[in-house]
């Protein structure tokens, strides 16, 4: 039963870091609060989670508890590329706007530092 | 005809560079010679490229960290833009093309009455090309012709001629090396005026070991298909 209690600090901890994140997403955060509540609820009662997936069709819980995962880690990974490719393009433009401003004309001699 | 010394003055030629300073200062000068104005884009080197091409005459705007040739050459372009010039030329920082076939490619522009000319390996001569870069541009020109309609026979050579009105409607996304086929979507896409000019290319073992390889054709692909869903 170590497991449980053990489970259910780690989501909690998880649904702190997010909440506490002041540039997490819109959806981020009541995104993160459901996943939790939702894995606290499976993680407590188990059965729970094989009754909803013989009623998708899936089989056992556990499987459904997989696919879930699948999904959410892609979820993850897409929001991930996103943010990356536009911190990307920030710093493109913030990159090209100091160099433009520091360009050296070829008829000026002054030293290059 | 090679074009008159007014046309030159107003012809600004953009080399990005990234770690090419045993080269650049040989490229700034052959340039130099026949084209005056000529900045050079230092893309983040460590090496001290931005100070041997200055040195050898080049204009210079350096990129604080290395973003990659497409984003080296739009901040190039931005440069042109804000001064007195009506053609850029982009051309390689590592000494594989020859200035002179620029004046073969403005005869071309003023002879076709277009708005870009294109440099083609394949319509010139090629000196050392290896069967796998043979192979990997072929893949490029095949992808290129599907997803623009450019009947071209080179999608990815460095050397091109872009009339400044042509430079104002292309804008580069891409920072890495997929700008080059970005370049002729956006050609596509605006239905800019284009043809092809032949070039004469130098594979040298430092070009070859600069150049790109089938790994890195196959990341500038998925870029490119990632780059059409996420804007």
């Amino acid at each position: 039963m170590i497991i449980k209690p053990f489970l259910s600090i780690l989501l909690f901890g998880v649904l702190f870091f997010v909440m506490i994140q002041h540039h997490s997403g819109r959806l981020l955060r009541p995104a993160v609060a459901i996943a939790v509540a939702v894995g606290i609820f499976f993680t407590w009662m188990p059965e729970f989670s094989n009754k909803v997936a013989n009623y998708l069709g899936i089989g056992r819980g556990a499987d459904l508890i997989f696919y879930i995962w699948i999904v959410l880690s892609m979820l993850a990974f897409a929001s991930l590329y996103i943010t990356f490719n536009k911190q990307e393009r920030q710093i493109t433009h913030l990159t090209r706007a100091l160099a433009l401003y520091h360009a050296r004309d070829n008829q000026d001699r002054r030293p290059l530092i | 005809m090679p074009p008159s010394d007014e046309i030159r003055k107003l012809t600004w030629i953009v080399i990005p560079a990234y770690n090419e300073a045993s080269v650049i200062g040989t490229v700034v000068e052959e340039v130099c010679s026949t084209y005056p104005n000529v900045v050079v884009v230092d893309d983040g080197s460590s090496d001290g490229t931005g100070i041997e091409a200055f040195g050898a005459g080049a204009s210079l705007v350096t990129h604080a960290i290395n973003l990659g040739q497409g984003a080296a050459l739009k901040t190039g372009i931005h440069y042109v833009l804000q001064r007195d010039a009506k053609y850029i030329v982009t051309f390689d920082a590592d000494g594989q093309h020859s200035i002179d076939d620029v004046d073969t490619m403005f005869d071309v522009m003023s002879t076709k009455g277009c708005d870009v000319v294109l440099g083609s390996r394949f319509c010139g001569t090629t000196e050392n090309l290896p069967v796998m870069r043979r192979f990997v541009l072929w893949l490029a020109i095949l992808f290129t012709r599907r997803s623009t309609g450019l009947n071209l026979t080179d999608t990815h050579n460095g050397v091109r001629l872009l009339s400044v009105e042509a430079a104002k409607h292309i804008g580069l996304q891409q920072n890495g090396m997929a700008h080059a086929s970005e370049l002729l979507e956006q050609i596509a896409k605006h239905r800019i005026s284009y043809s092809e000019a032949p070039v004469n290319i130098r594979y040298t073992d430092y070009s070859l070991q600069k150049g790109q390889k089938l790994s890195n054709s196959i990341g500038i692909l998925l870029d490119l298909i990632v780059r059409r869903f996420v804007k």
